[in-house]
C-alpha cells in the first residue's frame, strides 16, 4: 500500500464511520421515540384528570393498555418530528461544539491537553535534542516542519499529533518522555507521529472527536437535565403544573442520559477500532523510517516497566485518548474501548522474542544523553548503501517519483541529519529565531538574483535598516547554495517565523511580495518560496484561509486545470514545438486523455498566475486523483530528456501543493 | 399540552446550551492568547540572556585598555546583574505588572551604562581596533535588535490578549476565571526622551 492508497483509506474510514454514526443517531431518535411514547402511556394511565384536560377525551379512564392499543398511536407523526429535530438538535450542537474547538487545527488540541510551545530556539538540553530529532524527519519526509508541543506536566511517557493537513500539524510530547528516552528512542516516536501525519490519521482523527462528541453530548444534555429538577426545587415556587413539567425533564434526562451513554459506548467502540488498526500501521512505519526496531521497542518496553506508563493527568486526556502514541487513559471495559493495542502485542509485532521483561524505570530514571546516535547504533543504515533515495539518478521512471511521495526512509533521515549539519552555523541558528529567519528569507530572495553589487544592495534597502544589517551577515553564506537547499532551510524556519506577531507577519508578507515583484518577473524558485512560505503560514495566522477537504472525484470535473497544468510543464520541458506538442500529448495519454479535444493550451494560457489558479483546483480532488494527476506530470517531464533539477523542484513543488510530500532532491549534497 | 411543555423544555436548554457554548469559546480564546503573549516572552527571554553573556566578555576585553574607566566598567557589571535577576523573576510569570515594569527599568538602566561605556570607549583607539572588541559589539548590536524585535511581537501579543479581556462580553468570562491583565515590555530610553541640548559656543 503506498502513500496514496493509505490517504484514500483513512478516508474511507471516515466514510465507514459517518455511516455508522447516522445508524447510531437513527438508532438514538427511535429509542427516545419509543421511550417516549412509552413515558406518555405511564402519564396518561396514571392521571386522568391530565388527560381530559389535555385532549378533551371522555373516554380517558382506560387502562395503561388500552392507552396504547387505541389511545395513543404508535406511530404520533408530529411527536415524531419533535423528537428528531431535538435529538438531531442536540447531536448537531455537540458536533459543531467540537468542530469550533478544533477549528484552530492541531494548535488546539495541544492547547485542550495542556500543552506549551516549544521555543524555536530553546537553549536547554533535552529541548533542543527533541527538536533536532522532529527536524531530521521533516527534512527527510518532505513535510513543512511541525510546531512542537511540550506537555510539561505529564511525567509519563506519550507523545501525539494532530491537525487537519501538513500545514498545521503539531506534534506533542510529554515531558516524561524527554526525560527517559534516548534520542533513538525518541526518534522512533517521533517517526511514529508522522507516519500519522503520513497517513491521514490526523484528519481521520480530528473528525472522530468531532462526531464522537456529538453522541456524547446526548449523555451530557441528559445528565444536565438530571440536575435541572433538583436546582430548581431549591428555588421554591413548587406549583403543581411545576412539578409535572419537573418530572418530564427528570424523565428526558434519563432517557437522554442513557440512550446517549449507550450511542457513545457504541460510538467509542468504533473509535477504538479504527484507532487500533492505524497504531499498528504506525508502529510498523517507525521501523520502516528508522530501520531500528529497538527505537520504538525501547519506547514500548520502557512505558510497560515504567509505573506512570503512559498515563495522562490532564482532564480533557479522555477527549484526545486517539490522538497519542500510547494507551492515555483506561477503561473499566478495558479492551473493547482501548484506543491502542495492549503493549504486549505491539511490542511483539516488533520484537517477537520478547517475553515480558519490562525494563525496572525508577521515577528518577533519566536516560544518558548521546549524540552520535545517527551514525551510530544500527548496521542497517549502511547496508542500505549510499543511495539517496531523493537523488535524481535515481529518478529514471515516472514510478520513481511517485514511490517517494511521503516515504520516509533510514538512509534519508541520515541525509537530513547530515544535509541539517552541512548549514552554516549561523544559519542554522537564524533559521531557529524570527528575526534571523526574516533575514534569512531576504537573503535566499536577494541571492537568487545574482545582481550586480548596487542592484542587490538596492533589494536589501527594501527589508528596512534593522534587518538590512542582517540580510549583509547572511547573505555570504547563501549566496552559493543550491536552490533545493535554501529552500531546506526555508523548510526549517518555518517554526520561528510562526512567533511572529500576526502585525509583524502581515507586514513581512508584504516586504516579501515586494521583493518578489520586484523585478517584476516571478522566477520559478521565487514562486515555489512564496507558495511554501505563504500556504503554510497563512493557515496559522488566519484558520480560516484552510483549504476545505476533497471535492472533485472524477477527472472531468478538473479537466481544464490538469490541461493548465501539463500544458505549464510542456512549455518549461522544451522549446521546440514539436517536442512540446509530443511530451504533452505523453502527459495526457498516461491520464488516458487521447482524441483530439484535448489539444496544448496556449502558451499565455500557461502562465504562472493561471497554474496557481489550477493547482488551488486540483489540492480539493482526492488522493487517489492526486496520484494520477502527479504520475502524468512526472511521466511528462521525463519523456523527452532526463529530469533536471529545476524540473526536480517543480514536481517537487507542485506536489508540496498537492499536499503529496516528496523528500528533497539531493543535488549539490555530497554524499 | 404535552407539545408545549416539550417546547418549553427545548427552549430553555437551546438557551442554556448556547450561553454554554459561548462561554467555553470565550474561555478557550484567552487561554490561548494567554499562551500566545508567555511564548513571545519565551522569545525575548533567549535573546536578553545572550545579552547577559555578552556583557561580562565585553567587560573583560575592555578593562585590558580601559585602566582608569573603573567606575564605568564596573556600572555596566551591576546594571548587568540586576537586569538578570529582574528577567529571571519576570520569565516566571511572564506578563505580571510588577516584575514586568522592575525588568523594564533594569532594562532601560543596562542600556544607559552600555551607551555610556560606548561613549567613552570611542576615546581609546586601541580598544576600537581591537579584533575581539569589534565582535563582541557587533554581536551585542544585532542581540539588542532581537531583543527589540522579539519585545515588538510580545507587546503585540498582550495588546490582543488585553483588548479581549477588557472588551463586552469577555471581560464577563475573563473576570470569574481570573485572567488578570498583562504588562507591556516597553524601555524608555532615558537619553531618547531627554529634549536635545542646545548649547552656542
Amino acid at each position: 500500500m503506498d502513500f496514496f492508497a493509505r490517504q484514500d483509506q483513512a478516508r474511507r474510514n471516515t466514510t465507514v464511520l459517518l455511516v455508522y454514526f447516522s445508524l447510531a443517531v437513527l438508532v438514538t431518535i427511535l429509542s427516545v421515540y419509543v421511550a417516549t411514547v412509552v413515558g406518555i402511556g405511564i402519564f396518561k394511565s396514571q392521571s386522568p384528570v391530565q388527560i381530559q384536560w389535555e385532549s378533551g377525551n371522555p373516554d380517558s379512564l382506560s387502562s395503561f393498555g388500552d392507552v396504547l392499543t387505541d389511545g395513543l398511536p404508535w406511530f404520533d407523526k408530529e411527536l415524531f418530528f419533535l423528537i428528531t429535530a431535538i435529538v438531531g438538535m442536540i447531536v448537531f450542537l455537540g458536533y459543531s461544539i467540537m468542530t469550533f474547538r478544533l477549528s484552530q487545527g492541531g494548535k488546539s488540541v495541544a492547547t485542550l491537553l495542556g500543552g506549551r510551545p516549544l521555543n524555536p530556539s530553546t537553549t536547554k538540553a533535552d529541548e533542543v535534542k527533541l527538536r533536532n530529532v522532529v527536524e531530521e524527519m521533516a527534512i527527510a519526509s518532505g513535510l513543512p516542519m511541525p510546531e512542537i508541543y511540550l506537555l510539561d506536566h505529564e511525567p509519563g511517557i506519550n507523545a501525539f499529533a494532530a491537525g487537519y493537513s501538513g500545514s498545521d500539524a503539531v506534534i506533542g510530547v510529554t515531558r516524561g518522555s524527554l526525560k527517559i528516552l534516548t534520542r533513538d528512542e525518541l526518534q522512533g516516536v517521533v517517526a511514529h507521529e508522522f507516519s500519522h501525519i503520513l497517513n491521514g490519521d490526523m484528519r481521520l482523527n480530528m473528525r472522530l472527536s468531532c462526531l464522537a462528541h456529538g453522541i456524547l453530548f446526548i449523555a451530557e444534555t441528559g445528565n444536565l437535565l438530571l440536575q435541572l429538577p433538583f436546582r430548581a426545587r431549591l428555588g421554591g415556587g413548587n406549583k403543581k403544573e411545576g412539578g409535572s413539567l419537573l418530572l418530564v425533564v427528570f424523565a428526558a434526562g434519563v432517557v437522554l442520559a442513557i440512550v446517549g451513554s449507550i450511542g457513545y459506548f457504541f460510538t467509542s467502540a468504533l473509535k477504538a477500532a479504527i484507532s487500533r488498526q492505524r497504531e499498528f500501521l504506525a508502529d510498523a512505519a517507525a521501523v520502516q523510517f528508522t530501520r531500528n526496531p529497538a527505537g520504538i521497542g525501547g519506547v514500548l518496553k520502557k512505558i510497560g516497566g515504567f509505573a506512570k506508563g503512559s498515563k495522562l493527568n490532564a482532564p480533557q486526556a479522555s477527549q484526545a485518548s486517539h490522538f497519542f502514541f500510547s494507551q492515555g487513559i483506561s477503561f473499566f471495559l478495558g479492551n473493547l474501548l482501548s484506543t491502542h493495542p495492549p503493549l504486549k502485542k505491539r511490542i511483539l509485532a516488533i520484537d517477537p522474542h520478547f517475553q515480558n521483561e519490562f525494563p525496572e524505570i525508577s521515577p528518577n530514571y533519566r536516560a544518558g544523553d548521546y549524540g552520535g546516535s545517527l551514525e551510530g547504533s544500527s548496521g542497517l543504515h549502511e547496508a542500505a548503501g549510499v543511495l539517496f533515495a531523493g537523488d535524481l539518478s535515481m529518478l529514471q521512471r515516472p514510478e520513481d517519483v511517485l514511490k517517494t511521495v511521503g516515504k520516509l526512509k533510514p538512509v534519508q533521515i541520515r541525509q537530513a541529519a547530515r544535509l541539517r549539519e552541512s548549514f552554516h552555523q549561523n544559519l542554522f541558528q537564524a533559521a531557529h529565531e524570527p528575526f534571523g529567519a526574516r533575514g534569512l528569507i531576504v537573503a535566499t530572495l536577494v541571492a537568487h538574483h545574482r545582481n550586480s553589487p548596487e542592484a542587490t544592495e538596492r533589494l536589501i534597502r527594501v527589508a528596512g535598516p534593522e534587518l538590512a544589517e542582517e540580510v549583509r551577515q547572511q547573505l555570504p553564506l547563501v549566496i552559493d547554495l543550491p536552490s533545493s537547499r535554501m529552500l531546506s532551510l526555508i523548510d526549517l524556519s518555518l517554526p520561528a517565523l510562526r512567533q511572529l506577531s500576526p502585525d509583524q507577519f502581515r507586514s513581512f508578507r508584504q516586504m516579501v511580495q515586494k521583493l518578489i515583484e520586484e523585478d517584476s518577473s516571478i522566477s520559478l524558485f521565487e514562486y515555489t518560496l512564496q507558495k511554501i512560505l505563504f500556504r503554510h503560514l497563512d493557515s496559522h495566522f488566519s484558520p480560516k484561509a484552510r483549504q476545505s477537504s476533497a471535492e472533485f472525484y472524477s477527472l472531468k470535473q478538473i479537466l481544464a486545470p490538469v490541461l493548465t497544468l501539463l500544458g505549464a510543464l510542456a512549455y518549461f520541458d522544451s522549446d521546440e514545438v514539436l517536442v512540446i506538442e509530443d511530451s504533452f500529448q505523453k502527459g495526457c495519454q498516461q491520464l488516458n486523455l487521447t482524441g483530439e479535444s484535448y489539444h496544448l493550451p496556449e502558451r499565455e494560457a500557461c502562465g504562472l498566475a493561471e497554474v496557481d489558479e489550477s493547482l488551488d483546483l486540483l489540492q480539493k480532488a482526492t488522493p487517489g486523483l492526486k496520484r494520477n494527476i502527479l504520475y502524468a506530470c512526472a511521466t511528462l517531464v521525463m519523456s523527452n530528456s532526463k529530469i533536471s533539477p529545476e524540473e526536480a523542484e517543480l514536481l517537487r513543488a507542485i506536489a508540496d501543493t498537492l499536499d503529496c510530500p516528496i523528500p528533497p532532491f539531493a543535488s549539490g549534497l555530497d554524499s | 399540552m404535552s407539545f408545549i411543555i416539550l417546547a418549553l423544555v427545548v427552549v430553555i436548554l437551546v438557551a442554556v446550551l448556547l450561553v454554554a457554548v459561548v462561554v467555553i469559546g470565550i474561555y478557550n480564546g484567552l487561554v490561548s492568547l494567554r499562551n500566545r503573549y508567555q511564548n513571545a516572552y519565551a522569545q525575548i527571554d533567549v535573546q536578553l540572556k545572550r545579552r547577559y553573556d555578552l556583557i561580562p566578555n565585553l567587560v573583560e576585553t575592555a578593562k585590558g585598555y580601559m585602566k582608569h574607566e573603573r567606575e564605568t566598567l564596573e556600572a555596566v557589571i551591576a546594571a548587568r546583574n540586576t537586569a538578570f535577576s529582574a528577567n529571571q523573576k519576570a520569565a516566571q510569570n511572564p506578563g505580571d505588572p510588577q516584575s514586568m515594569t522592575a525588568l523594564s527599568g533594569a532594562e532601560a538602566g543596562l542600556t544607559g551604562a552600555l551607551s555610556r561605556l560606548m561613549v567613552v570607549a570611542e576615546a581609546y583607539p586601541d580598544l576600537k581596533a581591537n579584533q575581539n572588541m569589534m565582535q563582541l559589539s557587533e554581536e551585542l548590536t544585532s542581540t539588542e535588535n532581537k531583543v527589540a524585535f522579539a519585545r515588538q511581537a510580545y507587546n503585540d501579543a498582550v495588546m490582543t490578549y488585553n483588548t479581549k479581556r477588557e472588551t463586552f462580553p469577555d471581560n464577563i468570562v475573563a473576570n470569574t476565571f481570573n485572567f488578570t491583565a498583562a504588562q507591556l515590555f516597553e524601555i524608555t530610553n532615558a537619553a531618547e526622551k531627554e529634549a536635545p541640548k542646545v548649547s552656542f559656543t
